[in-house]
């Protein structure tokens, strides 16, 4: 009888250590190696602003969640309009990458027009184009949103023409058999076919779009996350610009929490890591 | 609306081929089916079968010669003609009631919500299924995706049906439940079939007719090299699968040259 020998497991295998609680560990030992270097900068210059204490963190977090002169609370409307402007971008840019992209696998008259040139305008750094938009629209809403509509929506219209394209052809011509109008396939077959994926290549881009919209409203706004860091950077005021960067992370890791779950709830046939659909399980 | 064409032919074949990626793959086909025919096509891997199938369906036009669906010249997929796939037989989106229900709503014909609920609940107990309406294609096996395939081509309600090779990724119990409702459902319905596979006893098991495509002598591309009836009256039983009839047609397909 051939014995099967039990591998030796190592220390780390030992261990066993769920993958979330590496993350708290690292998060925990950044954060207390950035206490220790606050306190140690403290303890030679009690008025440092460049490492504030968590004390004076604090106080910046009361100060943005206090009204000011107008009776706003800066952090509140300064969210209120970061997020308008991003949510406004992200609709418009899914808008128009679902119906040029549709458009370019379903027509290959739009494909050709349209996509050699979105290949090489997705080269562009959007944020070299920035200078030419704030001289072109202004510096008003218009231009930040743009940013993150010219940013996105090349990557996501070849993102919906490849999904269309990596569907199988064996859909379209069943679904003219069963008598479906192009306008029904698109509605019926296509578009909640493609739709999980495109969500999910929109949940791997928002961190562009945070990118976007922080460059430009740092150069010109009135009020936003974004205009609030570069205001304050004047004034070194590190312990309102922490928090703030803080805020903006959570409210990223809230978004990328929530598509995802509206992902795996609503389309619970799709499988995001092969990007199609699950294996057939039997 | 459905023309009755003067010689009764739901298909007509005029002398095609196609030429695909620098090679013939079908030369001279001419087939007539006849209304409510059963006809299965067999042949060797590569020997075009599923290419024919796909030009009577009318994924792609031929290279040369006509197609005809019942006397009209067909141009490209349509309703009269329904299909059964091997891969991808499912919406992977939607659930087995809801693909069923696709299959009713397109043609404009029905109804409401209601009884179309009624209707596809109705169809899937026939298949065992009922209780499964709620779930997705890729929690079903390959024969359940099959039988709910059938399904909702059957309930689209096409004069013609296509399969192509339905069952052939399937188990041999599958198989056995499948080619039972098939036979079922043409006996009751007497829909015109065309039924790809390479599965020869399959083929003559189920076929009223069976077309064997094969290349013939030096000639590049598949023709038809036997075209021949079966006499065994539907519906057929299990034991005809033993039978010296079925024997005897098989050993005549083995004996051919390809």
């Amino acid at each position: 009888m051939i014995k099967i020998k039990k591998q030796k497991e190592n220390f780390w295998q030992k261990l066993n250590i769920p993958s979330i609680l590496w993350s708290m560990i690292l998060f925990a030992l950044i954060i207390g190696l950035y206490w220790a270097i606050s306190y140690w900068r403290h303890i030679d210059n009690p008025q440092d602003k460049i490492m504030p204490s968590f004390t004076q963190i604090s106080q910046g977090i009361k100060f943005s969640l206090s009204t000011d002169e107008t009776g706003q609370i800066p952090l509140l409307i300064d969210t209120y309009y970061s997020l308008s402007r991003l949510f406004i971008g992200l609709f418009f840019s899914l808008l128009i990458s679902l119906t040029l992209g549709i458009c370019m696998g379903f027509f290959k008259v739009f494909n050709k027009i349209f996509n050699k040139f979105i290949t090489y305008f997705g080269k562009i750094p959007p944020l070299a184009l920035l200078p030419i938009l704030f001289i072109i629209t202004g510096l008003g809403e218009s231009t930040k949103i743009l940013l993150i509509i010219i940013g996105l929506t090349p990557v996501l219209t070849l993102n919906v023409y490849m999904k269309i394209k990596n569907l199988p052809p064996e859909h379209f011509v069943k679904a003219i058999t069963l008598g479906s109008k192009p306008l029904n396939t698109i509605k019926h077959i296509i578009l909640p076919q493609i739709l999980p994926s495109v969500l999910n290549s929109l949940r791997i881009n928002l961190l562009s779009a945070w990118m976007f919209l922080i460059a430009a409203e740092s150069i010109s706004a009135q009020a936003g996350l974004g205009y609030r860091i570069f205001l304050v950077r004047r004034y070194l005021a590190m312990d309102i610009i922490i928090p703030y960067v803080l805020w903006i992370a959570l409210i990223s890791f809230f978004l990328d929490i929530s598509l995802k779950i509206l992902i795996k709830n609503k389309y619970p046939w799709f499988n995001p890591h092969n990007h199609y659909v699950k294996e057939n399980s039997k | 609306m459905l023309k009755k064409t003067q010689n009764n032919f739901a298909l007509e074949i005029n002398n095609i081929s196609h030429y695909f990626q620098n090679k013939w793959i079908l030369r001279n086909i001419s087939l007539n089916i006849k209304t409510g025919e059963f006809v299965t096509i067999v042949g060797p891997s590569g020997s075009g079968k599923s290419t024919l199938l796909n030009l009577i369906l009318g994924a792609f036009p031929p290279s040369k010669g006509t197609i005809s669906e019942f006397g009209e010249n067909k141009t490209g997929a349509s309703p009269h003609c329904g299909i059964v796939y091997q891969k991808y037989p499912l919406y992977p989106h939607l659930t087995v009631k809801e693909n069923i229900i696709f299959g009713l709503t397109q043609k404009e014909q029905l109804i409401d919500k209601k009884n179309q609920d009624k209707k596809a609940l109705e169809y899937l107990s026939k298949v065992n299924l009922k209780e499964a309406q709620n779930k997705y294609p890729f929690e079903l096996s390959g024969g359940m995706q099959q039988r709910v395939a059938i399904i909702q081509t059957i309930i689209a309600n096409p004069s013609i049906i296509l399969f192509d090779e339905p069952f052939s990724a399937l188990d041999f119990s599958a198989q056995a439940n499948l080619q039972k409702l098939l036979m079922d459902l043409y006996t009751t319905k007497k829909k015109t079939i065309v039924f790809v596979t390479h599965n020869v006893e399959e083929a003559i098991f189920l076929g009223s007719r069976i077309i064997v495509l094969g290349e013939k002598g030096n000639q590049q591309g598949a023709t038809i090299i036997l075209d021949k009836k079966i006499k065994e009256p539907y519906p057929r039983k299990e034991k005809f699968k033993t039978s010296a009839h079925l024997n005897e047609i098989l050993e005549k397909i083995y004996n051919l040259k390809f």
